[in-house]
Protein backbone atom coordinates (compact mmCIF):
# COMPACT_ATOMS: atom_id res chain seq x y z
CA UNK A 1 0.00 0.00 0.00
CA UNK A 2 2.63 2.29 1.09
CA UNK A 3 4.75 1.43 -2.05
CA UNK A 4 1.79 2.32 -4.45
CA UNK A 5 1.40 5.64 -2.76
CA UNK A 6 5.07 6.64 -2.95
CA UNK A 7 4.89 5.86 -6.67
CA UNK A 8 2.26 7.79 -7.48
CA UNK A 9 2.85 10.75 -5.65
CA UNK A 10 5.97 12.04 -7.84
CA UNK A 11 4.06 11.93 -11.19
CA UNK A 12 1.20 14.34 -9.75
CA UNK A 13 3.54 16.75 -8.93
CA UNK A 14 5.11 16.61 -12.52
CA UNK A 15 1.90 17.59 -14.15
CA UNK A 16 0.91 19.81 -11.78
CA UNK A 17 4.22 21.96 -11.72
CA UNK A 18 3.87 22.78 -14.95
CA UNK A 19 0.81 25.52 -14.99
CA UNK A 20 -1.57 24.64 -12.26
CA UNK A 21 -0.49 25.38 -8.45
CA UNK A 22 -2.29 23.11 -5.86
CA UNK A 23 -2.39 26.37 -3.58
CA UNK A 24 -4.40 28.46 -6.08
CA UNK A 25 -6.76 25.56 -7.21
CA UNK A 26 -7.54 24.71 -3.25
CA UNK A 27 -8.37 28.41 -3.11
CA UNK A 28 -10.74 28.88 -5.77
CA UNK A 29 -12.42 25.41 -5.32
CA UNK A 30 -16.27 25.97 -4.17
CA UNK A 31 -17.58 23.48 -1.86
CA UNK A 32 -20.96 24.02 -0.79
CA UNK A 33 -23.88 21.65 0.91
CA UNK A 34 -24.81 19.40 -2.03
CA UNK A 35 -28.65 18.65 -2.24
CA UNK A 36 -29.90 15.41 -3.75
CA UNK A 37 -32.33 13.12 -4.18
CA UNK A 38 -31.49 10.00 -2.71
CA UNK A 39 -32.67 6.29 -3.28
CA UNK A 40 -31.42 2.47 -1.78
CA UNK A 41 -31.04 -0.37 -4.17
CA UNK A 42 -33.76 -2.76 -3.13
CA UNK A 43 -33.26 -5.39 -5.71
CA UNK A 44 -30.36 -5.48 -8.43
CA UNK A 45 -29.99 -8.05 -11.59
CA UNK A 46 -29.54 -8.83 -14.94
CA UNK A 47 -28.90 -4.77 -15.57
CA UNK A 48 -32.00 -3.88 -13.46
CA UNK A 49 -31.97 -1.93 -10.51
CA UNK A 50 -35.20 -1.55 -8.57
CA UNK A 51 -34.70 1.50 -5.80
CA UNK A 52 -36.87 3.15 -3.00
CA UNK A 53 -36.54 7.08 -2.85
CA UNK A 54 -35.70 8.93 -5.60
CA UNK A 55 -39.02 10.62 -4.75
CA UNK A 56 -38.78 13.95 -7.26
CA UNK A 57 -36.42 11.92 -9.91
CA UNK A 58 -37.48 12.43 -13.35
CA UNK A 59 -38.17 10.05 -16.86
CA UNK A 60 -34.86 9.14 -18.19
CA UNK A 61 -32.34 10.79 -16.04
CA UNK A 62 -29.60 9.80 -14.95
CA UNK A 63 -28.46 8.14 -11.52
CA UNK A 64 -25.40 8.20 -9.93
CA UNK A 65 -24.93 4.03 -8.85
CA UNK A 66 -21.45 4.90 -7.68
CA UNK A 67 -18.28 3.96 -8.36
CA UNK A 68 -18.87 6.67 -11.01
CA UNK A 69 -21.03 4.30 -12.88
CA UNK A 70 -24.50 5.67 -14.71
CA UNK A 71 -28.04 4.49 -14.60
CA UNK A 72 -31.10 5.88 -16.06
CA UNK A 73 -34.76 5.89 -14.94
CA UNK A 74 -36.68 3.95 -17.17
CA UNK A 75 -39.96 3.31 -14.64
CA UNK A 76 -41.70 5.98 -12.21
CA UNK A 77 -43.57 4.03 -9.73
CA UNK A 78 -44.69 5.83 -6.12
CA UNK A 79 -42.78 3.49 -3.88
CA UNK A 80 -40.24 2.12 -6.70
CA UNK A 81 -38.15 3.51 -9.49
CA UNK A 82 -36.92 1.14 -11.87
CA UNK A 83 -33.40 1.80 -13.43
CA UNK A 84 -31.05 0.46 -16.33
CA UNK A 85 -27.13 0.03 -15.49
CA UNK A 86 -25.76 1.68 -18.52
CA UNK A 87 -22.35 -0.34 -17.14
CA UNK A 88 -21.61 -3.64 -15.44
CA UNK A 89 -22.10 -1.60 -12.17
CA UNK A 90 -20.89 -4.82 -10.39
CA UNK A 91 -20.30 -3.28 -7.22
CA UNK A 92 -23.80 -2.79 -6.26
CA UNK A 93 -25.51 -4.27 -3.28
CA UNK A 94 -29.31 -4.26 -2.10
CA UNK A 95 -29.04 -0.90 0.41
CA UNK A 96 -26.30 0.95 -0.93
CA UNK A 97 -27.00 4.44 -1.61
CA UNK A 98 -27.68 5.94 -4.79
CA UNK A 99 -28.90 9.41 -6.18
CA UNK A 100 -29.66 11.73 -8.70
CA UNK A 101 -28.02 13.74 -10.96
CA UNK A 102 -30.01 16.02 -12.61
CA UNK A 103 -28.93 15.77 -15.41
CA UNK A 104 -30.73 14.12 -18.33
CA UNK A 105 -29.11 11.94 -20.88
CA UNK A 106 -26.83 14.01 -23.19
CA UNK A 107 -23.49 13.31 -25.62
CA UNK A 108 -20.64 15.28 -26.20
CA UNK A 109 -20.05 16.24 -30.20
CA UNK A 110 -17.51 18.84 -31.49
CA UNK A 111 -16.60 18.97 -35.06
CA UNK A 112 -13.61 17.01 -33.91
CA UNK A 113 -16.01 13.93 -33.12
CA UNK A 114 -15.61 13.47 -37.64
CA UNK A 115 -13.08 10.21 -37.94
CA UNK A 116 -13.67 8.81 -34.34
CA UNK A 117 -15.27 5.55 -32.87
CA UNK A 118 -17.59 6.26 -29.80
CA UNK A 119 -19.89 4.39 -27.53
CA UNK A 120 -23.52 5.90 -27.22
CA UNK A 121 -22.18 7.92 -24.08
CA UNK A 122 -19.98 9.52 -26.22
CA UNK A 123 -16.57 8.06 -24.57
CA UNK A 124 -13.93 7.46 -27.62
CA UNK A 125 -13.20 3.83 -27.94
CA UNK A 126 -10.54 4.10 -30.76
CA UNK A 127 -7.92 4.42 -28.41
CA UNK A 128 -7.43 8.00 -29.70
CA UNK A 129 -7.75 10.99 -26.52
CA UNK A 130 -11.09 11.93 -25.57
CA UNK A 131 -13.53 13.89 -27.69
CA UNK A 132 -12.48 17.66 -27.09
CA UNK A 133 -15.55 19.20 -25.11
CA UNK A 134 -17.81 20.62 -27.53
CA UNK A 135 -22.48 20.86 -26.97
CA UNK A 136 -24.44 18.54 -25.26
CA UNK A 137 -26.80 17.09 -27.76
CA UNK A 138 -29.72 15.51 -26.00
CA UNK A 139 -30.35 11.84 -26.53
CA UNK A 140 -34.20 12.26 -26.42
CA UNK A 141 -34.86 15.23 -28.58
CA UNK A 142 -38.39 15.98 -29.95
CA UNK A 143 -38.55 15.83 -33.95
CA UNK A 144 -37.96 18.99 -36.31
CA UNK A 145 -41.77 20.56 -36.20
CA UNK A 146 -43.93 21.27 -39.69
CA UNK A 147 -43.31 24.76 -39.80
CA UNK A 148 -39.01 24.30 -39.70
CA UNK A 149 -39.29 21.17 -42.25
CA UNK A 150 -39.10 21.43 -46.62
CA UNK A 151 -39.62 18.98 -48.77
CA UNK A 152 -37.08 16.35 -50.25
CA UNK A 153 -35.14 18.09 -53.31
CA UNK A 154 -31.78 17.13 -53.47
CA UNK A 155 -30.24 13.52 -54.23
CA UNK A 156 -28.25 11.26 -52.06
CA UNK A 157 -26.87 9.85 -54.72
CA UNK A 158 -25.70 6.02 -53.31
CA UNK A 159 -23.67 5.22 -56.30
CA UNK A 160 -25.26 1.91 -56.84
CA UNK A 161 -27.62 1.99 -60.31
CA UNK A 162 -30.45 0.07 -59.51
CA UNK A 163 -30.98 2.21 -56.19
CA UNK A 164 -30.35 5.64 -57.84
CA UNK A 165 -32.12 4.82 -61.23
CA UNK A 166 -35.37 2.94 -59.71
CA UNK A 167 -35.55 3.65 -55.97
CA UNK A 168 -34.01 7.34 -55.96
CA UNK A 169 -33.49 8.42 -52.28
CA UNK A 170 -33.04 12.23 -51.15
CA UNK A 171 -31.48 14.18 -48.53
CA UNK A 172 -33.57 14.33 -45.56
CA UNK A 173 -35.49 10.83 -46.58
CA UNK A 174 -35.99 7.68 -44.61
CA UNK A 175 -34.90 4.67 -46.54
CA UNK A 176 -35.31 1.45 -45.22
CA UNK A 177 -33.01 -1.54 -46.16
CA UNK A 178 -34.66 -4.62 -45.37
CA UNK A 179 -33.74 -8.40 -46.13
CA UNK A 180 -33.02 -12.08 -44.59
CA UNK A 181 -29.64 -12.13 -42.98
CA UNK A 182 -26.19 -12.36 -45.87
CA UNK A 183 -28.29 -10.83 -48.57
CA UNK A 184 -26.05 -7.53 -48.26
CA UNK A 185 -27.78 -4.64 -46.21
CA UNK A 186 -24.95 -3.97 -44.77
CA UNK A 187 -22.89 -4.07 -48.04
CA UNK A 188 -25.39 -1.63 -49.80
CA UNK A 189 -25.14 1.14 -46.45
CA UNK A 190 -21.41 1.16 -46.61
CA UNK A 191 -20.89 1.20 -50.30
CA UNK A 192 -23.44 4.09 -49.80
CA UNK A 193 -20.79 5.58 -47.52
CA UNK A 194 -18.09 5.66 -50.11
CA UNK A 195 -19.81 7.25 -52.24
CA UNK A 196 -20.10 10.35 -50.12
CA UNK A 197 -16.42 11.49 -50.56
CA UNK A 198 -16.99 14.32 -52.57
CA UNK A 199 -20.51 14.42 -51.49
CA UNK A 200 -20.32 17.19 -48.69
CA UNK A 201 -22.08 14.80 -46.33
CA UNK A 202 -20.99 13.49 -42.97
CA UNK A 203 -21.86 10.10 -42.30
CA UNK A 204 -22.76 8.31 -39.21
CA UNK A 205 -22.38 4.21 -38.83
CA UNK A 206 -24.44 3.19 -35.85
CA UNK A 207 -23.34 -0.06 -35.45
CA UNK A 208 -26.23 -1.82 -32.88
CA UNK A 209 -25.17 -5.36 -31.18
CA UNK A 210 -22.88 -6.21 -33.63
CA UNK A 211 -19.61 -8.46 -33.27
CA UNK A 212 -16.58 -6.56 -32.77
CA UNK A 213 -14.92 -8.23 -35.58
CA UNK A 214 -17.76 -7.58 -37.93
CA UNK A 215 -17.14 -3.33 -36.28
CA UNK A 216 -13.33 -3.65 -36.95
CA UNK A 217 -13.61 -5.03 -40.51
CA UNK A 218 -16.18 -2.45 -41.38
CA UNK A 219 -13.73 0.57 -39.99
CA UNK A 220 -10.99 -1.04 -41.66
CA UNK A 221 -12.59 -1.05 -44.88
CA UNK A 222 -13.73 2.64 -44.24
CA UNK A 223 -10.33 3.73 -43.60
CA UNK A 224 -8.76 1.88 -46.85
CA UNK A 225 -11.26 4.14 -48.75
CA UNK A 226 -10.49 7.22 -47.43
CA UNK A 227 -14.02 7.40 -45.62
CA UNK A 228 -13.40 7.73 -42.08
CA UNK A 229 -12.32 11.17 -43.18
CA UNK A 230 -16.13 12.34 -42.96
CA UNK A 231 -17.75 9.45 -41.34
CA UNK A 232 -18.47 9.18 -37.37
CA UNK A 233 -19.40 5.31 -35.71
CA UNK A 234 -20.92 5.19 -32.97
CA UNK A 235 -20.92 1.39 -31.35
CA UNK A 236 -22.65 -1.15 -28.80
CA UNK A 237 -21.59 -4.03 -29.27
CA UNK A 238 -23.37 -7.58 -29.08
CA UNK A 239 -20.98 -7.78 -26.02
CA UNK A 240 -22.16 -4.46 -24.35
CA UNK A 241 -25.16 -4.18 -22.03
CA UNK A 242 -28.71 -4.04 -23.62
CA UNK A 243 -29.14 -0.63 -21.81
CA UNK A 244 -25.94 1.25 -24.63
CA UNK A 245 -27.64 -1.20 -27.70
CA UNK A 246 -31.14 0.59 -26.90
CA UNK A 247 -29.68 4.26 -26.56
CA UNK A 248 -26.88 3.99 -29.68
CA UNK A 249 -29.26 4.81 -32.22
CA UNK A 250 -30.20 8.17 -30.06
CA UNK A 251 -26.88 9.15 -29.79
CA UNK A 252 -26.65 8.64 -33.27
CA UNK A 253 -28.98 10.99 -34.17
CA UNK A 254 -27.98 13.14 -31.39
CA UNK A 255 -24.82 13.49 -33.25
CA UNK A 256 -26.49 14.04 -36.70
CA UNK A 257 -28.78 17.21 -35.50
CA UNK A 258 -25.24 18.80 -34.21
CA UNK A 259 -24.32 19.06 -37.86
CA UNK A 260 -27.85 19.34 -39.39
CA UNK A 261 -28.30 22.59 -36.67
CA UNK A 262 -25.44 23.66 -38.81
CA UNK A 263 -26.64 23.20 -41.97
CA UNK A 264 -25.03 20.22 -43.13
CA UNK A 265 -26.10 17.40 -44.31
CA UNK A 266 -25.97 14.04 -42.77
CA UNK A 267 -26.10 10.99 -43.42
CA UNK A 268 -27.46 7.99 -40.60
CA UNK A 269 -27.12 4.62 -40.49
CA UNK A 270 -28.52 1.84 -38.21
CA UNK A 271 -27.34 -0.99 -38.23
CA UNK A 272 -29.71 -2.67 -37.09
CA UNK A 273 -32.63 -1.58 -35.68
CA UNK A 274 -33.92 -5.53 -35.65
CA UNK A 275 -31.17 -5.81 -32.71
CA UNK A 276 -32.65 -2.57 -31.33
CA UNK A 277 -36.07 -3.62 -30.67
CA UNK A 278 -34.86 -6.85 -28.94
CA UNK A 279 -32.00 -5.44 -26.93
CA UNK A 280 -35.06 -2.96 -25.57
CA UNK A 281 -37.50 -5.89 -25.55
CA UNK A 282 -34.90 -7.60 -23.05
CA UNK A 283 -34.98 -4.44 -20.69
CA UNK A 284 -38.43 -4.41 -21.18
CA UNK A 285 -39.48 -7.51 -19.90
CA UNK A 286 -36.73 -7.08 -17.25
CA UNK A 287 -38.43 -4.25 -15.91
CA UNK A 288 -41.89 -6.26 -15.94
CA UNK A 289 -43.47 -4.40 -18.46
CA UNK A 290 -46.40 -5.87 -20.14
CA UNK A 291 -45.60 -7.37 -23.15
CA UNK A 292 -47.56 -7.36 -26.55
CA UNK A 293 -46.80 -9.18 -30.13
CA UNK A 294 -43.55 -11.37 -30.00
CA UNK A 295 -42.92 -10.22 -26.69
CA UNK A 296 -42.40 -6.94 -27.63
CA UNK A 297 -43.48 -4.24 -25.47
CA UNK A 298 -46.27 -1.54 -26.47
CA UNK A 299 -44.15 1.01 -27.23
CA UNK A 300 -41.91 -0.88 -29.71
CA UNK A 301 -43.55 1.48 -32.60
CA UNK A 302 -42.71 4.85 -30.97
CA UNK A 303 -39.41 3.21 -30.09
CA UNK A 304 -38.31 3.76 -33.58
CA UNK A 305 -41.06 6.18 -34.79
CA UNK A 306 -39.34 8.86 -32.38
CA UNK A 307 -35.92 7.97 -33.47
CA UNK A 308 -36.20 7.95 -37.65
CA UNK A 309 -38.66 11.12 -37.48
CA UNK A 310 -35.63 13.06 -36.28
CA UNK A 311 -34.38 12.39 -39.54
CA UNK A 312 -35.80 15.78 -41.90
CA UNK A 313 -34.56 18.52 -44.05
CA UNK A 314 -34.73 21.90 -42.82
CA UNK A 315 -35.64 24.99 -44.26
CA UNK A 316 -33.64 28.17 -44.99
CA UNK A 317 -35.06 29.63 -42.45
CA UNK A 318 -33.53 26.99 -39.95
CA UNK A 319 -30.29 26.31 -42.18
CA UNK A 320 -31.03 24.04 -44.27
CA UNK A 321 -29.39 20.94 -43.11
CA UNK A 322 -30.60 17.54 -43.32
CA UNK A 323 -30.88 14.47 -41.94
CA UNK A 324 -30.96 10.98 -44.17
CA UNK A 325 -31.52 7.69 -42.43
CA UNK A 326 -31.26 4.28 -43.68
CA UNK A 327 -31.88 2.08 -41.21
CA UNK A 328 -31.18 -1.28 -41.43
CA UNK A 329 -33.82 -4.30 -40.64
CA UNK A 330 -33.01 -7.73 -40.56
CA UNK A 331 -36.05 -10.46 -41.48
CA UNK A 332 -36.52 -14.12 -41.17
CA UNK A 333 -37.28 -16.28 -44.45
CA UNK A 334 -38.72 -12.90 -46.25
CA UNK A 335 -40.94 -12.49 -43.43
CA UNK A 336 -41.77 -8.82 -43.78
CA UNK A 337 -44.76 -8.97 -42.18
CA UNK A 338 -43.19 -9.23 -38.85
CA UNK A 339 -44.04 -7.00 -35.98
CA UNK A 340 -40.67 -4.89 -35.93
CA UNK A 341 -40.59 -5.18 -39.80
CA UNK A 342 -44.10 -4.04 -40.46
CA UNK A 343 -43.75 -0.77 -38.12
CA UNK A 344 -40.49 0.04 -39.72
CA UNK A 345 -41.44 -0.22 -43.26
CA UNK A 346 -44.74 2.24 -42.16
CA UNK A 347 -42.66 4.60 -40.50
CA UNK A 348 -40.03 5.38 -42.95
CA UNK A 349 -40.72 6.87 -46.62
CA UNK A 350 -39.76 3.40 -48.54
CA UNK A 351 -37.98 0.74 -48.95
CA UNK A 352 -34.88 -1.36 -50.54
CA UNK A 353 -35.81 -5.04 -50.61
CA UNK A 354 -33.27 -7.67 -51.13
CA UNK A 355 -33.66 -11.17 -51.27
CA UNK A 356 -31.72 -14.09 -50.70
CA UNK A 357 -33.11 -16.31 -53.89
CA UNK A 358 -31.95 -13.20 -56.03
CA UNK A 359 -28.29 -13.04 -53.89
CA UNK A 360 -28.14 -16.77 -54.72
CA UNK A 361 -28.63 -16.47 -58.86
CA UNK A 362 -25.68 -13.98 -58.55
CA UNK A 363 -27.87 -10.75 -58.48
CA UNK A 364 -25.80 -8.79 -56.69
CA UNK A 365 -26.92 -6.29 -55.22
CA UNK A 366 -29.80 -8.49 -54.27
CA UNK A 367 -32.22 -6.00 -54.52
CA UNK A 368 -35.87 -6.89 -55.34
CA UNK A 369 -36.88 -3.66 -57.84
CA UNK A 370 -40.24 -4.62 -57.98
CA UNK A 371 -41.11 -4.52 -54.22
CA UNK A 372 -38.69 -1.72 -53.35
CA UNK A 373 -39.87 2.08 -53.35
CA UNK A 374 -38.66 5.55 -52.75
CA UNK A 375 -42.45 7.45 -51.90
CA UNK A 376 -40.24 10.57 -52.06
CA UNK A 377 -37.06 10.67 -53.71
CA UNK A 378 -38.16 10.63 -57.18
CA UNK A 379 -38.35 14.90 -56.64
CA UNK A 380 -34.80 14.59 -56.12
CA UNK A 381 -33.64 12.32 -58.86
CA UNK A 382 -31.78 14.52 -61.37
CA UNK A 383 -33.62 15.20 -64.91
CA UNK A 384 -30.81 12.84 -66.89
CA UNK A 385 -31.13 9.86 -64.21
CA UNK A 386 -35.08 10.40 -65.22
CA UNK A 387 -34.84 10.26 -68.74
CA UNK A 388 -33.55 6.61 -68.72
CA UNK A 389 -34.78 5.43 -65.47
CA UNK A 390 -38.66 5.75 -66.99
CA UNK A 391 -37.56 3.35 -69.69
CA UNK A 392 -35.45 0.68 -67.73
CA UNK A 393 -38.59 0.21 -65.02
CA UNK A 394 -40.98 -0.34 -67.89
CA UNK A 395 -38.79 -3.11 -69.58
CA UNK A 396 -37.91 -4.69 -66.36
CA UNK A 397 -41.55 -4.52 -65.35
CA UNK A 398 -42.51 -6.44 -68.70
CA UNK A 399 -39.61 -8.75 -68.49
CA UNK A 400 -40.55 -10.08 -65.02
CA UNK A 401 -43.89 -10.20 -66.28
CA UNK A 402 -42.54 -12.57 -69.61
CA UNK A 403 -40.16 -14.99 -67.07
CA UNK A 404 -42.25 -17.05 -65.47
CA UNK A 405 -44.16 -17.59 -68.65
CA UNK A 406 -41.28 -18.13 -70.97
CA UNK A 407 -40.07 -21.43 -68.83
CA UNK A 408 -42.84 -23.28 -70.03
CA UNK A 409 -42.90 -22.28 -73.69
CA UNK A 410 -39.48 -22.54 -76.00
CA UNK A 411 -41.50 -21.09 -79.09
CA UNK A 412 -41.64 -17.77 -78.47
CA UNK A 413 -42.39 -14.90 -81.20
CA UNK A 414 -40.10 -12.43 -82.72
CA UNK A 415 -41.38 -9.61 -79.96
CA UNK A 416 -41.68 -11.54 -76.72
CA UNK A 417 -37.94 -12.84 -77.47
CA UNK A 418 -36.99 -9.28 -77.64
CA UNK A 419 -38.10 -8.00 -74.61
CA UNK A 420 -36.57 -11.15 -72.95
CA UNK A 421 -33.67 -10.52 -74.01
CA UNK A 422 -33.53 -6.22 -73.34
CA UNK A 423 -34.66 -7.62 -70.06
CA UNK A 424 -32.02 -9.72 -69.73
CA UNK A 425 -29.50 -7.09 -70.27
CA UNK A 426 -30.77 -4.05 -68.10
CA UNK A 427 -30.85 -6.84 -65.77
CA UNK A 428 -27.43 -7.35 -66.08
CA UNK A 429 -26.48 -3.46 -66.02
CA UNK A 430 -28.06 -3.41 -62.80
CA UNK A 431 -25.80 -6.10 -61.19
CA UNK A 432 -22.57 -3.59 -59.24
CA UNK A 433 -19.83 -4.55 -57.20
CA UNK A 434 -21.13 -3.29 -53.34
CA UNK A 435 -17.43 -1.37 -53.50
CA UNK A 436 -17.31 0.32 -56.75
CA UNK A 437 -20.30 3.18 -55.93
CA UNK A 438 -20.41 4.91 -59.72
CA UNK A 439 -21.24 8.82 -60.49
CA UNK A 440 -24.58 9.61 -61.35
CA UNK A 441 -23.47 10.61 -65.10
CA UNK A 442 -21.60 7.35 -65.20
CA UNK A 443 -24.85 5.14 -64.37
CA UNK A 444 -26.39 7.19 -67.02
CA UNK A 445 -24.47 6.57 -69.90
CA UNK A 446 -24.75 2.42 -68.91
CA UNK A 447 -28.00 2.75 -68.14
CA UNK A 448 -28.97 4.95 -71.71
CA UNK A 449 -27.14 2.13 -73.64
CA UNK A 450 -28.97 -0.71 -72.16
CA UNK A 451 -32.53 0.70 -72.69
CA UNK A 452 -31.69 1.98 -76.06
CA UNK A 453 -30.89 -1.06 -77.11
CA UNK A 454 -27.44 -0.98 -77.50
CA UNK A 455 -26.65 -4.21 -75.76
CA UNK A 456 -29.04 -6.32 -77.58
CA UNK A 457 -26.58 -7.92 -79.99
CA UNK A 458 -24.29 -8.15 -77.36
CA UNK A 459 -23.16 -11.81 -75.90
CA UNK A 460 -24.64 -12.61 -72.51
CA UNK A 461 -21.41 -13.79 -71.17
CA UNK A 462 -19.70 -10.28 -72.22
CA UNK A 463 -22.16 -7.75 -70.63
CA UNK A 464 -19.78 -7.76 -67.75
CA UNK A 465 -16.59 -6.70 -69.50
CA UNK A 466 -18.61 -4.75 -72.08
CA UNK A 467 -19.87 -2.54 -69.27
CA UNK A 468 -16.76 -1.95 -67.76
CA UNK A 469 -14.58 -1.06 -71.32
CA UNK A 470 -17.53 1.23 -72.39
CA UNK A 471 -17.24 3.13 -69.57
CA UNK A 472 -13.53 3.85 -69.68
CA UNK A 473 -13.85 3.97 -73.46
CA UNK A 474 -16.40 6.82 -72.44
CA UNK A 475 -14.11 8.67 -69.65
CA UNK A 476 -11.02 8.04 -72.24
CA UNK A 477 -12.60 9.39 -75.47
CA UNK A 478 -15.68 11.21 -74.97
CA UNK A 479 -14.83 12.80 -71.10
CA UNK A 480 -17.23 16.11 -72.61
CA UNK A 481 -20.02 13.82 -72.36
CA UNK A 482 -19.99 13.19 -68.84
CA UNK A 483 -19.37 16.49 -68.08
CA UNK A 484 -22.30 17.84 -69.94
CA UNK A 485 -24.49 15.42 -67.94
CA UNK A 486 -23.27 16.31 -65.00
CA UNK A 487 -23.36 20.63 -65.25
CA UNK A 488 -26.96 20.35 -67.20
CA UNK A 489 -28.58 17.64 -65.00
CA UNK A 490 -30.16 16.52 -68.18
CA UNK A 491 -29.04 14.62 -71.55
CA UNK A 492 -29.26 17.51 -74.23
CA UNK A 493 -29.83 16.83 -77.65
CA UNK A 494 -26.51 17.64 -78.63
CA UNK A 495 -24.99 15.02 -76.10
CA UNK A 496 -27.39 12.33 -77.09
CA UNK A 497 -25.97 12.44 -80.25
CA UNK A 498 -22.71 12.17 -79.58
CA UNK A 499 -23.54 9.12 -76.76
CA UNK A 500 -25.20 7.24 -79.84
CA UNK A 501 -22.11 8.07 -82.01
CA UNK A 502 -20.41 6.69 -78.81
CA UNK A 503 -21.55 4.01 -78.54
CA UNK A 504 -22.02 2.59 -81.78
CA UNK A 505 -18.52 3.71 -82.65
CA UNK A 506 -17.81 1.18 -79.31
CA UNK A 507 -19.50 -1.73 -80.58
CA UNK A 508 -17.80 -1.64 -83.96
CA UNK A 509 -14.78 -1.81 -82.28
CA UNK A 510 -16.09 -5.03 -80.52
CA UNK A 511 -17.17 -6.60 -82.55
CA UNK A 512 -15.92 -10.07 -81.25
CA UNK A 513 -18.88 -9.59 -78.39
CA UNK A 514 -21.74 -9.35 -80.78
CA UNK A 515 -24.12 -12.36 -81.29
CA UNK A 516 -24.03 -13.91 -85.11
CA UNK A 517 -26.78 -12.60 -86.93
CA UNK B 1 -45.09 13.16 7.66
CA UNK B 2 -41.33 13.10 7.02
CA UNK B 3 -38.78 10.24 7.73
CA UNK B 4 -35.62 12.32 8.75
CA UNK B 5 -32.31 10.69 9.12
CA UNK B 6 -29.45 12.99 10.82
CA UNK B 7 -26.23 11.40 10.41
CA UNK B 8 -22.76 13.18 12.16
CA UNK B 9 -19.53 12.19 12.98
CA UNK B 10 -20.09 12.60 16.75
CA UNK B 11 -23.10 11.40 18.99
CA UNK B 12 -25.23 15.01 19.30
CA UNK B 13 -26.56 16.36 22.38
CA UNK B 14 -30.76 16.06 23.06
CA UNK B 15 -30.75 19.96 23.08
CA UNK B 16 -28.56 19.74 19.40
CA UNK B 17 -31.52 17.18 18.03
CA UNK B 18 -34.38 19.12 19.54
CA UNK B 19 -32.69 22.07 17.47
CA UNK B 20 -32.43 20.61 14.29
CA UNK B 21 -35.62 18.87 14.04
CA UNK B 22 -37.46 22.38 15.31
CA UNK B 23 -35.63 23.46 12.16
CA UNK B 24 -36.95 20.69 9.99
CA UNK B 25 -40.12 20.51 11.03
CA UNK B 26 -41.00 24.83 10.27
CA UNK B 27 -39.50 23.37 6.68
CA UNK B 28 -41.29 19.98 6.11
CA UNK B 29 -44.31 19.96 8.66
CA UNK B 30 -44.58 17.30 11.05
CA UNK B 31 -41.64 14.80 11.09
CA UNK B 32 -42.50 11.23 11.83
CA UNK B 33 -39.56 10.36 13.05
CA UNK B 34 -35.96 11.37 13.66
CA UNK B 35 -33.21 8.75 13.43
CA UNK B 36 -29.92 9.87 14.55
CA UNK B 37 -26.60 8.16 13.25
CA UNK B 38 -23.45 8.14 14.23
CA UNK B 39 -21.12 7.69 11.22
CA UNK B 40 -17.27 8.69 11.78
CA UNK B 41 -16.40 7.94 7.99
CA UNK B 42 -18.11 11.11 7.13
CA UNK B 43 -14.80 13.00 9.30
CA UNK B 44 -17.31 15.74 10.15
CA UNK B 45 -20.17 18.32 9.65
CA UNK B 46 -23.59 16.72 9.14
CA UNK B 47 -26.10 14.96 6.57
CA UNK B 48 -29.70 15.87 6.89
CA UNK B 49 -31.66 13.09 5.13
CA UNK B 50 -35.49 14.19 4.60
CA UNK B 51 -37.68 11.21 2.65
CA UNK B 52 -35.34 10.83 -0.38
CA UNK B 53 -33.98 14.46 0.06
CA UNK B 54 -30.67 14.59 1.30
CA UNK B 55 -28.75 17.60 1.97
CA UNK B 56 -24.85 16.87 2.31
CA UNK B 57 -22.74 19.44 4.74
CA UNK B 58 -20.26 16.43 5.60
CA UNK B 59 -16.84 16.68 5.44
CA UNK B 60 -15.96 13.58 3.54
CA UNK B 61 -18.52 15.63 0.46
CA UNK B 62 -16.61 18.50 0.72
CA UNK B 63 -12.87 16.55 -0.13
CA UNK B 64 -14.95 14.20 -2.91
CA UNK B 65 -16.04 17.94 -4.03
CA UNK B 66 -12.00 19.65 -4.07
CA UNK B 67 -11.19 15.66 -5.34
CA UNK B 68 -13.52 16.10 -8.30
CA UNK B 69 -12.36 19.98 -8.85
CA UNK B 70 -8.75 19.14 -8.77
CA UNK B 71 -8.66 16.29 -11.41
CA UNK B 72 -11.07 18.49 -13.55
CA UNK B 73 -8.37 21.13 -13.88
CA UNK B 74 -5.50 18.39 -14.08
CA UNK B 75 -7.19 16.72 -16.93
CA UNK B 76 -7.73 19.96 -18.84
Amino acid sequence: MKNTMKKNAPSLNISVSDKISVADLLKNATVSVSETEIGHVTSFGDGIVQADGLDNVRMGELIDLGDGELGLTLNLNPQKVGIVALTRAAHLKPGDVIRSTGRILSINVSDEIVGRVVDPTGRAIDGGAPVPKGKMMLLERIAPGVMTRQSVTVPLQTGIKAIDAMIPIGRGQRELIIGDRGTGKSAIAIGTILNQADQNVICIYVSIGQKQSTLAQTKQILEERGAMKYTIIVNAAASDPASLQFLAPYAGVAIAEYFMDQGKDVLIIYDDLTKHAQAYREISLLLRRPSGREAYPGDVFYLHSRLLERAARLNKNYGGGSITALPVIETQGNDVSAFVPTNVISITDGQIYLETDLFNAGMKPAINVGLSVSRVGSAAQIKAMKQVAGTMKLDLAQFRELQAFAQFSSDLDDKTKAQLDRGTRVNAVLKQGWDTPLKVEEQVVIIFAAVNGYLDPVQEKFLGVWEKEYLEYIQDQYPEILTSIRTEQKIIDETMEKLKEAIDGFNRRHAEWMLEA
Amino acid sequence: MSKVTITTAVKLSAAQLNKLSAAIEKKYGKVAKIEAVVDPSILGGIIVTVDSHQFDNSYRNRIEELKQQISAALSE
